[in-house]
């Protein structure tokens, strides 16, 4: 039986548009992609999975993603895979509470595909490990034309 | 007291905090503007994030008591909100958001400052430049819930807001506070010669001076 060796990325995002794109664009860049509806999903897989990176919607039914969060660390601990929030909130306080409580990038949508890989491949190397100091992130934060 | 009074005296306190050191004007554009020898205060800008993520550092791994949900008490994307930082040589060493609501009252959270730069008041200067925002957004109440950051929910007091216990939609603990109007209009009548109370404490304090004074 072969070991599938792909770095693996859940998606949970109630917008079933968002999660295709999201899917095709790391799907073609190599990845194993599982996706889910809401925040308990969410909740559900990373407590069933292994999963190298989670990107969570800030906004889903049931947990928000700043909940998922705090849930999966209530119960993994220190074992919390890392953690981006993609949100369409031009929110300072989403962004804050998102940097306060370990998410390891705040990603806004209109994402472009490049900016979203950015993302999961600095995700998947630095770990659960914060960015360094001011503009050092490999994801852009700021809106532009991608993915919806 | 009438609408109109109300928002009278509203400006009234405006113009006296006109006086806090530090601020951001309204409408402030992210021209930074110096706070000190090598601190500048300034908007929050998005491509700030991975800095202030760098400032909380692995404190987000310790967040496990509900007490510390500070923001829960409100839905994403409701209310406008805005964001300050302090930086040093590029590096951000402290940060705070105020966040209006209908109402006229303003939340103030997510007051950080850089543990290498205690004892600088970061925190006291930024909490100051959103409790100004607060007030020029015709803000009458505040609610701060930073409820271990003593110095600051003094420093609020001093600048003319009565302190009250407050609870959130969940039951967490913060500091509510209301803006004194009858006490200020008092004041701004009777004493225009006295300095406003914020005036004094950020300056004098490093120079030596009570920063009660005008208490």
């Amino acid at each position: 039986m072969a070991i599938d060796h792909r770095h693996r990325i859940l998606i949970a995002d109630d917008d079933p548009s968002i999660r295709t794109a999201l899917r095709a664009t790391l799907e073609a860049e190599g990845y194993w992609v599982m996706d889910v509806v809401d925040g308990r999903e969410a909740i559900e897989a990373l407590a069933r999975e292994i999963v190298d990176v989670a990107i969570l919607d800030l906004a889903m039914p049931h947990f928000d993603g700043l909940e998922v969060l705090k849930e999966v660390r209530r119960v993994r601990g220190m074992t919390v895979p890392p953690v981006l929030i993609l949100t369409a909130y031009d929110s300072v306080t989403a962004a804050m509470e998102s940097a306060r409580r370990g998410a390891v990038d705040f990603l806004r949508k209109p994402i472009t595909p490049n900016a979203l890989c950015a993302a999961v491949r600095q995700a998947i190397v630095r770990g659960g490990m914060p960015l360094s100091g001011s503009g050092d992130g490999a994801a852009q934060h700021s809106p532009d034309n991608g993915l919806q | 007291m009438s609408g109109g009074q109300q928002a009278h005296a509203v400006r009234k306190v405006g113009q006296m905090l006109e006086s806090i050191p530090h601020h951001q004007p309204k409408n402030a554009t992210a021209t930074p503007r110096a706070v000190d020898d090598d601190v500048v205060c300034r908007l929050y800008r998005a491509e700030d994030w991975p800095g202030v993520r760098a400032l909380f550092g692995e404190e987000g791994m310790a967040i496990q008591d509900a007490a510390d949900d500070e923001t829960h008490d409100f839905p994403f994307g409701e209310g406008v909100d805005v964001g300050w930082v302090a930086l040093t040589d590029g590096k951000i060493i402290g940060v705070v958001v105020a966040r209006e609501r209908a109402g006229h009252v303003a939340y103030i959270s997510h007051l950080k400052e850089h543990p290498d730069w205690k004892g600088r008041e970061i925190a006291i200067r930024l909490a100051s430049i959103a409790l100004r925002h607060a007030l020029e957004q015709d803000c009458l109440k505040v609610v701060l819930y930073s409820v271990s950051r003593t110095d600051v929910a003094a420093d609020f007091e001093r600048a003319g807001l009565l302190p009250a216990g407050g609870y959130g939609r969940a039951g967490h603990k913060h500091l509510d506070f209301y803006l004194d109007l009858y006490r200020r209009l008092d004041r701004t009548e009777q004493a225009s010669a006295m300095p406003p109370a914020t005036e004094i404490h950020l300056h004098d304090q490093s120079e030596g001076a009570s920063p009660r004074a005008a208490d």
